[in-house]
């Protein structure tokens, strides 16, 4: 089971340290330029679209060779702040009256499930998405909405985890590919990934 | 094959009434809730809104509950609803506690906005007050603390538009997955300046009452409720001797993977959904005997939904109709909404209408069903569908033992 832990200062690929020379925002651009590139969208994307696309990558450049055009699997995310961090920025779009000026390109970002979406944008993931806001971070409730979604047998595999960003320069991931009978799944391997790496 | 899981209760509260009886009552008539917005404090009066015809000082009345306490008009929509749901259930003295799954986006902001303008005014308990009401998460967990120890667990589900259909799925597999026995499921959201002025940003509001499937549509109105509804095996319901309204035949949810808000011209993630919804059911598209479409009123959604429809149905199209016309677009509550407009058009045995529809769009139109109709209906589909590409699709199907 691939796994990949992005903290505001470092990055874990199954348990081994990526190498890094900046933090927040800065490093995760230092990553797409790296190691992704070709997918100028990035750029447009808010702070939490950015690290779950980050994320997504690093773990799927482990998936050898890597599926995409698939009903297959499913992405299912988790957080605890929701979008909150581009809410802000919209906000300050319609704040002032004087300045009074919602943007478009900020308000598609106000939604947590974007960041479901571009993943499935990038790959041509067809299947289901969801995206559940929690009080905080709980394997055991993650743990048990990805179960429940391999009860639909058209998902194969389940692309999961912890995606909250605070700010651009304050937000934390971690993601695991999941298969329905991967005997290592359960509610310690999910917080044995958050809280120890 | 997995066991049915049925419907035992719903409420619904909307721009067309307080409860299932008013709602209904609007159906038939063609009665429209749609109108100049009062509630919301806003200067743009030119888009007609779909407001529950309540304040929050009369939800509170209502509910007798104090309105000293800062409160969601989330959480209070979502109050009424369920207390109506867990009551024709008669579940709210169950001896197992039940599980709440509330979809919504707005959750608490509408509190937020109201204290943001005044918040260096405020001493910092009535800070505290509105900032720990303004998470989605947080207006389910109110919903629930009303009715004591009732709920023990409750889930959020975010996925904007389709959020409340999603709830409602996550209940079944909830129930499915030998997780949870009673849950009740379905979305509430208030309308919020915060998405007035984005969906006006993103240039999709119609400042005429929307006309979904319309040739002429200019785009959607908004609108707000909460809807909910109870759902246990039929094994359960049957143990406790509860009244069943309808079976949950099956669903399904697909991603358009397309774009962050706009849906793909040839519908690809709605037909997914519904086929999956089709497959899950095990029937066929000719047993669908009607549709409850997402139809929003905007030119790309009711093209790519027209597209999907005829791709799935071919020329042997059940009536279809898109009741936010007169509920206007619910957003993140519209799929549980429409799920109980479903339902008590499914017991009442009639197509409610879609109003304001006058000439079909060009190429791939549907011809909506334009008043209210007697019909006889053993299965409906209720389509949702999202933001980020997540579409859902919901069948209900008579009950039959």
């Amino acid at each position: 089971m691939n796994w990949v832990r992005i903290r505001k200062d470092s990055i874990k690929i199954n348990g081994t340290t990526l190498p890094t020379n900046h933090c927040g925002m800065e490093m995760l651009k230092e990553v797409y330029k790296q190691l992704i590139g070709g997918y100028p969208k990035f750029f447009k994307m808010d702070a939490l679209c950015r690290l779950g696309f980050i994320a997504s990558e690093l773990l799927l450049q482990q998936e050898s060779p890597r599926i995409t055009d698939t009903e297959r699997r499913a992405v299912i995310l988790f957080n605890r702040s929701s979008s909150l961090c581009d809410d802000r920025s919209y906000q300050t779009t319609i704040q002032d009256t004087e300045k009074f000026f919602p943007s478009p390109a900020v308000f598609v970002y106000t939604l947590p499930n974007i960041v479901t979406g571009e993943i499935s944008i990038r790959n041509k993931y067809y299947g289901e998405t969801l995206f559940c806001v929690l009080d905080k971070f709980n394997a055991n409730e993650i743990f048990q909405v990805v179960k429940e979604s391999f009860l639909d047998s058209m998902t194969n595999d389940v692309i999961t985890g912890w995606v909250d960003c605070e700010s651009d320069d304050d937000f934390e991931a971690s993601m695991i590919l999941v298969g329905p009978n991967d005997p290592d799944f359960n509610p310690d391997f999910i917080n044995e990934i958050y809280k120890h790496n | 094959m997995s066991e049915r899981i049925v419907i035992t209760g719903a409420g619904i509260v909307s721009a067309i009434g307080n409860n299932k009886q008013q709602c209904l009552e609007s159906l038939k008539m063609g009665a429209s809730g749609i109108g100049e917005v009062r509630f919301l404090d806003t200067e743009h009066h030119e888009f007609p809104v779909g407001e529950v015809k309540m304040s929050n000082l009369e939800m509170c009345n209502l509910l007798g509950i104090s309105n000293k306490q800062v409160h969601s008009r989330t959480t209070l929509m979502g109050i009424i609803a369920v207390k109506e749901a867990l009551t024709q259930a008669r579940a709210d003295s169950l001896y197992c506690p039940l599980t709440l799954i509330s979809g919504t986006t707005v959750g608490g902001m509408d509190v937020t906005e109201r204290y943001l303008s005044k918040s260096q005014d405020m001493t910092q308990e009535e800070c505290v007050s509105c900032i720990t009401t303004h998470t989605c998460g947080a207006s389910t967990n109110a919903i629930a603390a009303y009715f004591g120890n009732t709920f023990n667990s409750t889930l959020t589900p975010s996925t904007a538009c389709s959020s409340a259909l999603n709830a409602i799925t996550l209940g079944c597999d909830l129930i499915k997955a030998g997780l949870a026995q009673v849950v009740v499921a379905g979305g509430s959201e208030c309308l919020s300046l915060f998405h007035l002025n984005g969906f006006k940003s993103l240039m999709i509001l119609d400042t005429e009452p929307c006309k979904p499937f319309d040739n002429n549509r200019k785009g959607l109105n908004l609108g707000e409720g909460a809807a909910f509804v109870v759902l246990e095996s039929e094994q359960h319901a049957a143990e406790r001797g509860a009244n069943v309204m309808a079976t949950i035949a099956g669903y399904g949810n697909a991603c358009d993977a397309f774009h962050q808000t706009a849906s793909s011209p040839d519908g690809e993630g709605a037909f997914l959904a519904m086929s999956k919804a089709l497959g899950d059911a095990q029937l066929a598209a000719n047993d669908i005997d009607y549709i409850n479409a997402h139809g929003t009123g905007t030119p790309n959604n009711d093209q790519s939904e027209s597209a999907a429809i005829h791709r799935l149905f071919g020329d042997d199209m059940p009536p279809v109709s898109s009741t936010k016309s007169f509920t206007g677009h619910t957003t993140s509550a519209s799929g549980a909404i429409e799920t109980v407009i479903s339902l008590l058009v499914l017991q009442e045995q009639f197509l409610p209408a879609n109003l304001n529809w006058e000439s079909s769009i060009e190429d791939d139109g549907i011809v909506p069903v334009r008043k209210a109709t007697s019909a006889s209906l053993h299965n409906v589909m209720c389509n949702s569908f999202g933001f980020g590409g997540n579409d859902s699709s919901l069948i209900l199907s008579k009950y039959s033992e």
